[in-house]
C-alpha cells in the first residue's frame, strides 16, 4: 500500500515537473521568436509564376509577406479592381468568410482614397472580425509605379458589438509597369486578426495563403465585367 | 547536488505560476471592457473619457472641450506645419525626427509624415511614425474630421528604430449653435514591441486631458493658424 502511494506520488511530481517546464518553455519560446528576426525578405515559394516572401522583423509577433507575379492587368484594370470591387457580391463570392461589406467614404479621386468596412467570420469560440480599411493611391509621375496603401482607420465610426475589429493591418500593393499592358504585381501583407486569434497560424500558414490570394482569387477579382475597360484620368499608362 | 537540484525546481515551479498568473491577468484583461466611453476626468473645461473594447490591449481615450477658435484654425493646426521638425517637437517634445513622405497639398486634403521619436533609449528602440493626416468636411453637418493613421508601408523600414504600425487618432471638429466649435480626439494607439501596453493605459487620461489644457491652446493659438484658409472647409 505504502509503495503503491510512492509510486503515485512519484508520478504525480513528474507530471507537474514536465508541466512546468512546458510553460516555462512556451513562455521563453514565444519571447526569443518576437525578439528575432532578420529583417530582410526571404523567399518561401515559388509556384506557377507566383513568388512569395516573408520577413520576420525583431520585435513583431507575426511575419509580413510579399507576393510577387507577372501579370497581363494594365494599371487601369489593376485599380479599378481595388476601386470598383467593394460591393457586398464581390466580398461574399471572392473573399472566404465575407459576410459584409459596407462603404464608409466612396472613393474620392482628389483625396485619391476609399474607406471600406469587411466583416469576416472566424471559426468558434473566436468572434467576427471587422476590418476598416483605408485605401489611398499614389502614382509615380516619373516611374507610372502606383502603390496602393491599405491601413486600418478602426475609429472611423464606433466599434459594433460581438466583434473585434482590427487595429494592426499594413497592406499595399505596388504595380509597376512593364510594357504596355503588362505589370509587375506586388503584394504585400503586414497584419494580425487581433484579439485571442493564435499569431503562430498566420506565421505558418501565411505563405501558403498569400499565393493562393494571388493565383486563385486575383483572377476572380479582375475579371468582373468591364474592369478592364476602364481609364481614370488619375491614372497614366506607359 | 540534492539542495541544488532541490533549489532548482522551486524556482522552475515559482517562475511557471508566475508566467501562468501573468498570461491570466493579461488574458482576463484582454477580454474585459464595456465597449463604452466612461468619464474619467472633467476639469477645466476638458472632459476625458476612457473606452475598453473586449479583445483589445490598449484603452481609447476621447478628450472633448469647447473652443471660441475656428474649425479651419484648428484643423490648420493639424495640417499646414507638418513638415517642420520645431513644429512637431511642439506636439512631441520627444520628437527627434520629421520626414516628409507626401508633401502636404489642398487637393488631397492631406500629407504623409515619418515622425521619430525617442523612447526611454536604451531601454526601448527609437519610434517611427509613419503616419497619414487626411481632412474631411461632411456637407450636410459642416462637421470637419481629421484622421492620423499608421501607414507604416510607405517607406521601407529603417534599421534604427521600430516603425509603429497601430494608431488611429481621429479628430472631430463640430460647430455648434453658440458659435463656439467642440473639439474632440480619440487616441488609439500601441507603442508596438516590447513597450507595455499598460502604461499607455494608465498615464492615457492624464496625457489626454494635458494635450488639451495646456499644449493644444498655445499652438492652435499661433498667427499662422488664425488667418488660415482651407479651401476644402466651409465656415
Amino acid at each position: 500500500m505504502e509503495t503503491e502511494n510512492r509510486k503515485k506520488s512519484t508520478k504525480t511530481s513528474k507530471f507537474i515537473f514536465v508541466c512546468a517546464s512546458l510553460v516555462v518553455l512556451t513562455f521563453v519560446t514565444s519571447k526569443v521568436w518576437k525578439s528575432s528576426g532578420s529583417g530582410e525578405w526571404e523567399l518561401e515559394l515559388e509556384k506557377n509564376g507566383v513568388e512569395v516572401f516573408s520577413m520576420k522583423s525583431p520585435g513583431s509577433s507575426v511575419k509580413q509577406y510579399k507576393g510577387v507575379m507577372q501579370s497581363d492587368y494594365s494599371l487601369n484594370h489593376l485599380v479599378a479592381g481595388l476601386i470598383e470591387n467593394s460591393t457586398l457580391d464581390n466580398c461574399k463570392n471572392n473573399i472566404p468568410n465575407c459576410v459584409d461589406l459596407q462603404v464608409l467614404d466612396e472613393w474620392d479621386a482628389n483625396l485619391m482614397s476609399d474607406t471600406v468596412l469587411w466583416k469576416l467570420e472566424l471559426f468558434p469560440p473566436l468572434k467576427p472580425r471587422e476590418i476598416l480599411i483605408r485605401s489611398h493611391v499614389n502614382q509615380d509621375e516619373v516611374t507610372k509605379v502606383v502603390s496602393v496603401d491599405i491601413y486600418g482607420a478602426p475609429n472611423r465610426i464606433p466599434r459594433n458589438e460581438n466583434t473585434v475589429r482590427l487595429s494592426y493591418i499594413q497592406n499595399k500593393w505596388v504595380y509597376t509597369p512593364v510594357a504596355e499592358g503588362q505589370t509587375q504585381i506586388e503584394f504585400y501583407q503586414d497584419m494580425n486578426m487581433g484579439g485571442l486569434f493564435p499569431d503562430f497560424l498566420l506565421n505558418l500558414a501565411g505563405a501558403d495563403e498569400t499565393y493562393k490570394f494571388l493565383h486563385d482569387q486575383l483572377p476572380g477579382l479582375l475579371n468582373n465585367d468591364g474592369l478592364s475597360s476602364k481609364k481614370y484620368d488619375f491614372i497614366a499608362e506607359l | 547536488m540534492n539542495s541544488v537540484k532541490k533549489y532548482g525546481k522551486r524556482s522552475l515551479y515559482i517562475f511557471a505560476i508566475l508566467i501562468l498568473l501573468v498570461g491570466s491577468l493579461k488574458w482576463l484583461w484582454m477580454m474585459s471592457g464595456s465597449g463604452e466611453w466612461v468619464l474619467k476626468k472633467d476639469e477645466g473645461g476638458v472632459q476625458v473619457y476612457s473606452l475598453k473594447s473586449p479583445g483589445h490591449n490598449i484603452t481609447q481615450f476621447k478628450s472633448v472641450m469647447e473652443s471660441d477658435m475656428t474649425v479651419t484654425q484648428v484643423a490648420a493646426s493639424l495640417l499646414l506645419e507638418n513638415h517642420s521638425l520645431e513644429n512637431c517637437k511642439k506636439w512631441i517634445p520627444t520628437c527627434v525626427g520629421d520626414v516628409v513622405v507626401e508633401p502636404y497639398s489642398e487637393n488631397s486634403q492631406g500629407d504623409s509624415i515619418l515622425w521619430t521619436l525617442e523612447l526611454l533609449p536604451p531601454v526601448f528602440k527609437n519610434r517611427e511614425f509613419l503616419i497619414r493626416t487626411q481632412a474631411a468636411q461632411d456637407p450636410d453637418t459642416k462637421v470637419v474630421s481629421v484622421d492620423i493613421t499608421a501607414a507604416s508601408g510607405k517607406l521601407p523600414r529603417n534599421d534604427c528604430c521600430l516603425r509603429v504600425t497601430q494608431a488611429h487618432n481621429r479628430w472631430t471638429l463640430t460647430p455648434l449653435d453658440s458659435g463656439k466649435i467642440r473639439i474632440e480626439l480619440i487616441q488609439d494607439t500601441s507603442m508596438g514591441g516590447f513597450f507595455p501596453d499598460f502604461l499607455i493605459n494608465l498615464a492615457g487620461a492624464d496625457e489626454a486631458h494635458k494635450l488639451f489644457k495646456d499644449l493644444l491652446p498655445g499652438i492652435i493659438g499661433q498667427e499662422q493658424y488664425r488667418t488660415a484658409e482651407l479651401s476644402y472647409v466651409d465656415e
